[in-house]
């Protein structure tokens, strides 16, 4: 019986309130000549807290304890801090570890591609930076997320071995500033 | 018949990095700073600069030539006299970006005279230290002057 994919977001928004997985994601330019590859580590605890932590080609973390979001980049020594509502809005972070799905996108099932089932979520306010997401499920478990940016560019995050928890531990979501790092808080 | 949109003039190679800008915090100032991944082509006369979050998504497409400055974001399209001006715009700070293409190859920007220094090159009011670009693509310019600025580079391998 084939998936609702916009059921299964719904019911994975609303049942899933922790969860890890590992990523891996492919950027293709508009004229699909260019593709980045990129990898490394997700976990999520509703409401807005996330921790993407990239490993390769090189380190990034990006933390959100659900009120503040830190962004490290070892390689440049720079930790900067935003207030979660200028990070999160209706970027893809907000569909992993937001509350609402229905109040903030537009959802709408699409034809089955690469063995998954697909929705189609659009922002309902114009973001501007981002044009769509599309999520892809395996039956009910979240296998992918494409990201369409307002200049065709596609960023598709696949997760593996995704686990769901009934929560995770609160220091998950802390950032601790490394010793050294310069801190600018915005 | 639809006629295509003329072809992108061909820049020549991508840079491709991250970048910071940093402003030190001041009396009445706190420490500022904006992260991008970026990618950078041309010359001064004519090229592009691309910004990017970290999800791979483009958060502003740059373009200049023939004294005309374009700059492309998710909020529309905006003209610039001068690339400093865009550079205040998308970097927060007027860094020479003319000037940048040059110091990224590790060499001072023709316009301007230059004083070596033991880590690189001193110009136009910046300390630019090259002296890990080679082996680590990390480029760090300094500006002094208040609110001091400082602008580092690291380049994708």
């Amino acid at each position: 019986q084939a998936t609702d994919a916009t059921e299964a977001l719904r019911a994975f928004v609303r049942d899933a309130k922790a969860g890890r997985a590992s990523f891996t994601q492919t950027v293709k330019s508009p004229d699909g000549k260019k593709t980045k590859n990129s990898s490394g580590k997700f976990e999520f605890s509703r409401p807005n807290r996330f921790r993407f932590v990239y490993e390769k080609p090189y380190a990034q973390t990006i933390v959100s304890d659900g009120q503040k979001v830190w962004f490290h980049d070892p390689d440049l020594n720079q930790v900067t801090v935003r207030k979660l509502g200028d990070a999160l809005g209706s970027t893809p972070a907000a569909l992993l570890a937001g509350q609402t799905m229905d109040k903030d996108f537009e959802l709408k099932n699409q034809p089955d591609a690469d063995g998954l089932a697909w929705v189609l979520a659009t922002p309902r306010q114009k973001d501007g930076a981002i044009q769509s997401l599309r999520i892809g499920f395996k039956g009910k478990q979240l296998a992918a997320l494409e990201i369409a940016d307002s200049f065709g560019q596609r960023s598709m995050l696949q997760f593996n071995d995704l686990q769901i928890e009934a929560s995770l531990p609160p220091e998950t979501f802390r950032f601790t500033v490394p010793a050294g790092a310069d801190v600018a808080e915005q | 018949c639809v006629s295509a949109p003329p072809a992108p003039p061909d820049l020549g190679p991508i840079t491709t990095g991250r970048m910071v800008v940093r402003v030190a915090a001041t009396a009445n100032q706190i420490a500022k700073a904006e992260n991008a991944a970026f990618e950078l082509a041309g010359t001064e006369q004519q090229g592009q600069l691309k910004l990017l979050s970290p999800l791979g998504t483009v958060v502003a497409d740059a373009h200049w030539q023939a004294g005309q400055v374009t700059l492309q974001t998710g909020d529309g399209t905006r003209q610039f006299e001068s690339m400093e001006a865009l550079a205040s715009e998308t970097l927060g700070e007027a860094i020479p970006l003319g000037a940048l293409l040059h110091w990224l190859a590790g060499k001072p920007w023709p316009q301007a005279p230059a004083q070596p220094t033991a880590q690189g090159f001193e110009q136009a009011g910046w300390l630019i230290d090259t002296s890990a670009l080679a082996n680590e693509g990390l480029l760090l310019a300094r500006r002094p002057a208040a609110p001091a600025l400082e602008l580092r580079v690291k380049l994708d391998r």
